[in-house]
């Protein structure tokens, strides 16, 4: 698709909003205070330990917050500076083993003054129009909308606001607003903005769930106590049989790094006349951590994006706190100076060196074709 | 309920292209199209002609479908409408939601059904319940009541008329099959190969195209001459990429058609890179 590039010119005052990424209570001023409108959370206590599900779909308990304690001090220290917290309950699916977990979950959000739930579940989604029409509900980006009958299908469910797949590129970005407009689907629309590490389709990936690395370690170790504290209490004779093999599978063969991040021997084979071609070392997923949309800012407002998300439960303070500056930092030029793309880019480029200390790269860029060609070109992704 | 001890399994086979090189004779239904890239829709002369095949050699037809953006839904439409008119029942995979809005709005002829990319979300493709495939009686209900599904979830598949769910993971049909042969909605299996992962930076493409992230755009459908493999070994398994897809090897040692009938599948789809 041909995709023009245009001057971005904002009514002062129409703020595109930046929702932050949390998982301890003392991060709730830092991150309001450098610029945070809105901020998400998961909670990961202890009764989840004993299921094969997790609440929301980060793997790491280092994610979220440890209880629901945690997670009414958060609202209630956001609520002195006016700012809503979301939580994340955006498991692909609940099972019945997690089902009334869940459930409860909800009834302690909305009795903690959640201002809302990020939600993938259709069940779940339903249950919460149920209990209560006035929270919104965000559909996660593990609700894979990629155009725009996905869209109001789910806006049909009761959805306030679709998180947009980090797959979708500019230009694919102004086509589908364009089919919004035409087709009078009118839905707040949000999108990601900093550390999109991830290549595959998030939801439908199924690495998100492999067990990586030490940190997943810890997750592990629980959930196999879990197992073999239910089981072993009903069936003892399964302990041999069932659970140790379970228990040495996984520690010995699967606690590694995610397969997505690992460089592979890649052998090529001819459909026609199976003739074969090895390359190696070959990248299947994203070598880069941290991945910045940030450049997308200046055009996000025009394809209807009100709110820019920022990934990184789990991150450190200071990252999470620098990344709300640097987004914060962009939206403030947009809203106070008329810039066409390349003085808002140098711009970013100054801020980016500014707060990280470093020098923005091509190869950490998630535009980096359309970054190239910024100026006045036509842009063919 | 489904008498699983009366079932008869259909056989079925996923052809990349058509016609396709291996032999399909012993087949009752063919499956056409992919399941994970909107690049792979086919062509309107070549469903004409699959339309025209299966109607003379008596084959049953399903058409995958993938996730879309709204160019490749409109292009999906074309397909479907000509499927819809052809007065066949014909079977549509679903695996985007607003392509299942669609179906049960403007194409009502066509039979939706459930599709391996959201089902392959209820168990982890390296979990290995293997036990469970020959497993007594009591263990096999405790696990099934731990993982059957949610009745707000099974409730939502009979208002979006799902009659049929596939899989693709052997490993998750003893923990889930049963909770949708209870409501009355089939089950069946792709084998040998689980689905993994999907990007819309293809491998194939992004060959040739390395500096984009968005390299499903710069597609020359080179997935229909090669295929991949992939070895590292710090992963026990081999990788498999078909297209834009990833996938393991799921084999198992056991006979395939006595596992099916015994868990209440009764279509058994050959499924290969």
């Amino acid at each position: 698709m041909s995709f023009c590039v245009t001057v971005a010119v904002f009514d002062i005052g129409t703020k595109m909003k930046i929702t932050a990424p949390i998982d301890k209570v003392e991060e709730v001023k830092y991150l309001i205070e450098a610029g945070a409108d809105e901020l998400y959370c998961g909670v990961y206590h202890s009764a989840w330990y004993n299921t094969l599900t997790r609440p929301n779909i980060k793997p790491s308990s280092k994610s979220s917050l440890k209880s629901f304690k945690d997670f009414g001090k958060i609202v209630q220290k956001a609520k002195g500076y006016n700012v809503p917290v979301y939580i994340t309950l955006n498991a692909y699916y609940y099972r019945k083993d997690s089902y009334n977990l869940i459930k409860d979950d909800l009834e302690k959000a909305i009795n903690l003054e959640a201002s809302g739930f990020v939600v993938t579940d259709i069940s779940l989604i339903k249950e919460i129009k149920r209990i209560c029409k006035d929270k919104p509900i965000i559909l996660s980006t593990m609700g894979n909308c990629f155009n725009t009958e996905t869209i109001s299908y789910y806006k049909d469910l009761g959805v306030s606001r679709i998180v947009f797949p980090r797959d979708l590129s500019l230009s694919e970005l102004e086509y589908l607003y364009e089919e919004l407009k035409r087709k009078n689907i009118e839905l707040p629309l949000e999108i990601f903005v900093q550390n999109l590490t991830c290549r595959n389709v998030n939801g439908f990936c199924r690495y998100h769930g492999y067990l990586p690395s030490q940190k997943s370690q810890f997750l592990m170790d629980r959930i196999i106590r879990g197992f073999n504290k239910i089981l072993t209490a009903f069936y003892p004779y399964l302990f041999v049989n069932y659970i140790l093999p379970l228990e040495k599978k996984y520690r010995d063969k699967y606690c590694k790094p995610l397969p997505c991040m690992l460089k592979y021997k890649a052998v090529f084979i001819s459909r026609f006349n199976n003739s074969k071609e090895t390359v190696y070392p070959f990248w299947i997923g994203e070598p880069y951590q941290s991945i910045c949309a940030a450049c997308g800012i200046f055009y996000f407002k025009n394809f209807g994006i009100d709110y820019v998300k920022i990934i990184g439960r789990g991150l450190p303070t200071s990252k999470k706190i620098k990344d709300v500056r640097f987004i914060r930092s962009l939206t403030t030029i947009l809203n106070e100076q008329s810039l066409d793309f390349d003085e808002f880019f140098k711009k970013g480029q100054e801020n980016y060196y500014q707060i990280y200390g470093l020098h923005c790269k091509e190869t950490e860029c998630h535009y980096p074709s359309f970054v190239k060609k910024r100026i006045g070109a036509k842009i063919d992704e | 309920m489904n008498d699983k001890s009366t079932v008869t399994i259909e056989k079925g086979i996923h052809i990349i292209s058509f016609p396709c090189g291996e032999p399909v004779d012993e087949y009752e239904r063919l499956y056409i199209g992919d399941d994970f890239c909107e690049r792979l829709i086919p062509e309107v002369s070549d469903l004409e002609r699959i339309l025209e095949y299966t109607q003379h050699s008596n084959k049953k037809f399903t058409l995958l479908t993938a996730y879309y953006t709204d160019k490749g839904l409109e292009k999906l439409k074309v397909v479907l409408d000509i499927l819809n008119s052809s007065g066949r029942n014909i079977e549509i995979t679903v695996n985007d939601f607003g392509v299942l809005k669609i179906l049960n709005s403007h194409f009502l002829n066509l039979i939706p059904i459930l599709g391996r990319l959201n089902t392959s979300l209820l168990l982890h493709p390296y979990s290995r319940a293997a036990g469970l495939l020959n497993s007594r009686n009591k263990l096999h209900r405790f696990f099934r009541e731990r993982f059957s599904l949610a009745n707000e979830y099974l409730e939502f598949l009979h208002e979006c008329k799902i009659k049929r769910v596939e899989f693709d993971n052997i490993y998750s049909l003893p923990l889930f099959a049963d909770s949708f042969l209870k409501e009355d909605i089939a089950v069946s299996l792709y084998y040998p190969f689980t689905y993994v992962t999907t990007s819309r930076r293809c491998l194939f493409a992004s060959r040739k195209a390395v500096s984009s992230r968005f390299a499903l755009l710069g597609c020359k459908k080179e997935c229909l001459d090669y295929k991949l493999i992939l070895q590292n070994r710090n992963i026990g398994q081999k990788i498999f990429v078909r297209g834009n897809a990833q996938f393991i090897n799921n084999k198992i040692k056991q006979n395939i058609t006595m596992i099916c009938k015994k868990l209440g599948v009764d279509r058994l789809i050959t499924f290969s890179i």
